[in-house]
């Protein structure tokens, strides 16, 4: 009959749109024989990820053009809101995470952290010529914006607590930033170097408040605790330690931060 | 003021992002036009079984959000063995929503062709697939063009939504672009104008059919 006919159709369209399950097989060999890595991130997180000129750029895409080098495949990024990028990576949608992500004790437990390629301290932006907002600790009923689902979302309300601040949660950095120039807010949080980054690239614009609110921590790129992950998150490990021994890393890290920032070789404990 | 020059550096980006938009819109409706006759067909069949589920999926369809399901077949059906790509994901999302959208829709338009039509076909000797392909189906399609019409206006703009799942359409391209450069304002602007061309294009294409229907059925 027609209706079983379309049923059956219908089957084999969706067994057929159905890639092979990758699940049992482990993470590594199926990358090689892929030819491509793919990794979740988001691309509004300047230095880390942003679009320039229609193309991705920043740190990211240039020490992933050495790690993929390194264990001989292409590299393929997607790009998501921020706060469906670590679900994606759980769901296997990616074989692992750019970002960066800080390195916390919470998310230790969850994601596989591979070595750190940077650090920062979690810190306040604000206008230059809001001249009366002067250090970090000046916070008393004023409104920040950050990113949702970060550390620094977290952190300002720990430091706010008591304080009768207003803490507005963004998509992504570069809304924040772009409210802060609108006027809608007093200060944009977030990790140094993403802060300092945006005030070199706006002279006179910004200014990054002293004293930083958080502990100084690492960022990694992170893959799935699991055992099929393991393999090429050892690899990932060893291309980054290669990259960096080798004076790639600096280069990579002068050309984004400008600074160069000697990097741990093994992972540190978290600092948060 | 506005300032357009930055966006408009831009713009292969926001084509791109609108040529994506585009491809999912026509994939979904061609797919979900398809799922939706069947549905349809269930929906008014005798077979109680057939119809309960049709109905059951129709109400379901229309209480949830297309973002939910985007994230729920993204998200979820990993966890019960389903891996698809972020592409297909999209695809299989914006199909399913669609689709149950238009199958109320044909339903009407099924409703419509008359029965004394089906009873000529059936003492002509056509077969039951013949009645549905050149009686009821075509019918259908006609009565409810414009509604049709309209549902496609809606997905052109519920593309919008994928970007959740890692799709590079229009309007991320619109938010990474201003963004970047510190003026969301225009950029959201420009991709408000390339919706507003495509969903127009689409009622222009759509209005012109309907009258070309008009004209066959008066000669």
């Amino acid at each position: 009959m027609l209706f079983r006919k379309l049923i059956g159709a219908i089957s084999v369209a969706a067994a057929l749109t159905m890639p092979a399950l990758a699940q049992d097989k482990d993470l590594l060999a199926t990358v090689k024989e892929r030819g491509e890595l793919v990794v979740g991130t988001e691309m509004q997180f300047p230095p880390f990820d942003f679009i320039e000129n229609g193309k991705q750029v920043g740190f990211n895409a240039d020490l992933f053009a050495e790690i993929g080098k390194e264990l001989g495949v292409k590299v393929k990024f997607i790009d998501l809101p921020w706060s469906n990028v670590l679900p994606g990576l759980e769901a296997g949608k990616f074989d692992m995470v750019a970002g960066p992500n800080t390195l916390t004790a919470a998310r230790l437990e969850k994601y596989y952290f591979n070595l750190p390629i940077s650090g920062g301290a979690i810190s306040i932006m604000k206008l230059a010529k809001n001249t009366g907002f002067t250090s970090a600790e000046d916070i008393e009923g004023r409104t920040f914006g950050a990113q949702r689902e970060t550390v620094s979302a977290t952190k300002i309300r720990e430091v706010g607590e008591g304080k009768n601040i207003t803490v507005r949660d963004y998509g992504d950095n570069n809304q924040a930033y772009a409210d802060l120039v609108a006027g809608r807010l007093d200060g944009v949080v977030a990790q140094s170097t993403n802060l300092y980054y945006a005030a070199k690239l706006r002279e006179g614009m910004f200014e990054v408040l002293q004293p930083a609110i958080g502990p100084m921590a690492w960022f990694s790129y992170v893959g799935r605790r699991d055992e099929n992950s393991l393999a090429l998150m050892k690899a990932i490990d060893e291309a980054i330690l290669k990259v960096s021994k080798d004076g790639r890393m600096a280069e990579i890290q002068l050309k984004w931060f400008g600074v160069t920032m000697d990097l741990p070789e093994t992972l540190p404990n978290p600092q948060m | 003021m506005l300032e357009f020059s930055g966006a408009l550096n831009e713009f292969p980006l926001f084509l791109q992002g609108a040529w994506a938009s585009i491809l999912y819109a026509v994939g979904c409706l061609t797919l979900g036009f398809l799922l939706a006759v069947m549905i349809c067909m269930a929906r008014i069949s005798t077979v109680r079984i057939a119809s309960l589920s049709a109905r059951v999926y129709i109400n379901v369809i229309r209480a949830t959000p297309l973002l939910v399901v985007l994230l729920i077949v993204f998200n979820i059906l990993p966890f019960v063995g389903v891996e698809l790509s972020p592409e297909a994901s999209a695809l299989l999302s914006l199909t399913v929503c669609t689709a149950g959208y238009q199958a109320e829709i044909l339903r009407g338009g099924f409703a419509g062709v008359s029965q004394g039509q089906i009873e000529a076909g059936r003492i002509t000797g056509m077969s039951e697939w013949q009645i549905f392909r050149h009686i009821k189906l075509p019918q259908a399609f006609r009565l409810t063009l414009p509604a049709l019409i309209n549902e496609t206006t809606i997905m052109i703009k519920g593309t919008s939504l994928i970007s959740t799942v890692g799709i590079l359409e229009l309007t991320r391209v619109a938010q990474n672009v201003g963004n970047s450069n510190f003026r969301p304002l225009e950029a959201l602007l420009i991709a408000a104008a390339l919706y507003w061309l495509m969903t127009t294009a689409m009622t222009i294409a759509g209005d012109a059919l309907i009258h070309r229907y008009a004209r066959e059925k008066q000669s």
